[in-house]
């Protein structure tokens, strides 16, 4: 299909300054979430971001918001602002089905504490985002109601498992959506649909409400057009949490402006192993040219060798699997969500009930985390495994003594065609690559556009840091955003 | 890394799936592919490295112990397959297939009442030889 052509979007669809419109009174909340109802109405049938719309509720949501700003009490520097959500976190009276038949029809009866956050701070929730079913894919594919498609070109996939999110942000739909990434899922569908967003260091905000895929590496994230979306987001849904008990910051993330005017003496790593073998050649050009920015700024970049770089996809398939197949024991066809009709006995209801329930790349996963804790596999799997993941703490620890951040491609490959890789798992794992050490060692990571390949199609890269320094990330970021283009859209 | 008839029979009663014979087949190859693939770790020496099942030292951030309100059970029981009526139209509790046998005859006489298990598992096979 012919490419669009990228073009500078107008600069007032950000959602700071949508907020500072409304804050300001040149916009009503209700005109600034229907104007996103509007375009989700017009846009979504190509893209199929969507699970889910509210159109009432959001609309009465704003007027309740409106009515605090006009009697003074705007909530928070996003309030009013319209915001999508993936549909693994749990929103109360709203269906959250994780895009799989197994969880069809289920209603949450209590909010994530992220959406709780969201609510106080005057956001106004529109609806639910597609993804890989259970957030088990790297393309947004898997999901029962079919694959999201990339606002760049409708024929390759958005990548995942937060692929309707940031497919959502990139069309224009929604200024704000939050993610999760337990190995990349939000920062690779960031990179190939070329919008910004984070993945906060483990522990920075609560699980509380997110379903469970792999509970020692997810976090939920947000993306945005542009990093300063992010940053005042982030500081929204941060913070500890008495209901998740890994929820261990002590405070939510300030927005106040970290904005440096240059980056001299910041030491930036770039992984020199990274830009060689899978990584295609456009990507490599656009984030080499990357680091060039932040050397321009005054950073110091330099090489170094990543110890441990192929085996740290086993490494992560093994746990994430693991934790997978305890955490998805819990769906029996009693609770909640789909319940064989074929079934007569308890033992069949299980068995059919998650036979007919899950689709085949979550069985696949359930089966591997089963096999690797299984009597007989699990020291020669998960007990190396869980090693391997102490070696690679080591490495980092070691690292970032010698670095302040470093500088990486998010994906070997921009967005590929819808049903290329499907059907290949290995392929499929292997773009994971540089994204799954950054969760398995519980780090923050910023996934920022940075230009095309050759096919016209965004390419993203990541700056990492060490726990719990999202503000000189988000700092850094910003400075790279000055010096770059800045946000286009397809 | 060779995957037989029987370890997928295995894994399928360890994850209580039943996968159809064309999904075995292709769950056949792809374990091949990626569980050779993942015997690379085999290569890294580990002695003596503990394990690290968690990101962080810090792994509990604890809350007052104190009782408080839980969910709406209607609410919760709503949820259920096919909602209050799917759920044979009980608002107390969440129904399934009966488990054990209840001999109501038996239960005047001596050790009446519940009688043997309705349905009766089978044991996993024993897992395969290790490589």
């Amino acid at each position: 299909m012919a490419m669009a052509k990228a073009t500078q979007r107008d600069a007032d669809t950000d959602a700071l300054s949508l907020s500072a419109a409304i804050a300001s009174g040149q916009a009503r909340v209700a005109d600034v979430v229907g104007a996103a109802l509007d375009a989700i109405a017009q846009k979504d049938k190509q893209y199929n971001a969507f699970l889910s719309v509210g159109n009432e509720a959001a609309m009465a949501r704003a007027r309740e918001v409106q009515a605090s700003i006009d009697a003074g009490r705007a909530p928070s520097p996003l309030a009013g602002v319209p915001i999508a959500i993936k549909d693994n976190i749990s929103t109360a009276g709203a269906q959250t089905t994780c895009a799989s038949k197994m969880l069809g029809g289920y209603t949450p009866v209590f909010n994530a504490t992220v959406v709780d956050k969201l609510e106080k701070a005057g956001l106004v929730v529109v609806g639910k985002l597609n993804m890989d079913e259970f957030a088990m894919g790297g393309s947004s594919e898997t999901g029962v109601n079919g694959p999201v498609r990339n606002p760049w070109d409708v024929s390759r996939v958005a990548g995942g498992s937060s692929g309707g999110s940031a497919a959502a942000v990139a069309a224009g739909e929604v200024p704000l959506a939050l993610g999760a990434d337990t190995g990349g899922s939000i920062r690779q569908p960031c990179a190939f649909c070329g919008v910004v967003g984070i993945k906060p260091t483990y522990g920075a905000v609560s699980r509380y409400g997110l379903i469970a895929y792999a509970s020692s590496l997810d976090q939920i994230g947000p993306i945005a057009q542009n990093i300063d979306d992010c940053a005042a987001l982030l500081s929204i849904i941060s913070g500890p949490d008495k209901r998740d008990s890994t929820c261990i910051i002590d405070k939510p993330f300030p927005f106040t402006e970290i904005h440096p005017e240059h980056l001299d003496g910041v030491r930036i790593g770039r992984p020199r192993n990274y830009f060689g073998g899978a990584l295609e050649a456009g990507t490599r050009r656009a984030v080499l040219s990357a680091s060039e920015v932040f050397r321009a700024a005054g950073a110091d970049v330099s090489d170094f060798e990543m110890p441990m770089m192929d085996d740290m996809v086993s490494a992560y398939y093994i746990i994430a699997c693991a934790e997978a197949s305890s955490n998805l024991s819990r769906y029996d066809g009693l609770k909640y969500g789909y319940r064989s009709d074929n079934a007569t006995t308890l033992s069949e209801v299980y068995r059919l009930t998650r036979s007919e329930g899950f689709g085949m790349e979550v069985k696949r996963r359930i089966m591997l985390g089963s096999f690797v804790l299984s009597s007989g596999y699990y020291d020669a799997y998960y007990k190396k495994a869980l090693q391997v993941r102490a070696l690679l703490k080591n490495v980092y620890n070691d690292l970032f003594s010698r670095f302040d951040m470093i500088l990486s491609p998010v994906a070997p490959t921009t967005a590929y065609r819808i049903g290329e890789n499907v059907d290949d798992p290995m392929t499929m794992y292997m773009g994971d690559i540089y994204t799954v050490p950054v969760n398995l060692a519980g780090l923050p990571a910023v996934s920022l556009p940075c230009g095309f390949d050759d096919k016209g199609l965004p390419v993203g890269f990541q700056l990492i840091g060490n726990a719990f320094s999202e503000p000189a990330l988000i700092g850094a970021a910003r400075v790279y955003q000055d010096l770059s283009r800045g946000w286009v859209g397809p | 890394m060779q995957i037989d008839d029987a370890l997928i029979a295995y894994l399928e009663d360890l994850s209580y799936l039943s996968l159809t014979d064309g999904e075995k087949l292709r769950l056949r190859g792809d374990l091949e592919k990626i569980l050779t693939s993942m015997a690379r770790l085999g290569a890294v020496p580990t002695d003596g490295v503990p394990e690290r099942s968690h990101p962080f030292d810090h792994v509990n951030a604890f809350r007052e112990d104190g009782a408080k309100a839980s969910c709406d059970r209607q609410l919760i029981l709503r949820n259920a397959p096919g909602g209050n009526s799917g759920n044979n139209g009980n608002s107390e509790f969440f129904v399934a297939p009966q488990t054990v046998d209840y001999d109501e005859g038996a239960e005047a006489g001596a050790g009446g009442g519940i009688g043997g298990p309705a349905e009766v598992g089978t044991e996993p096979p024993a897992p395969p030889e290790v490589e």
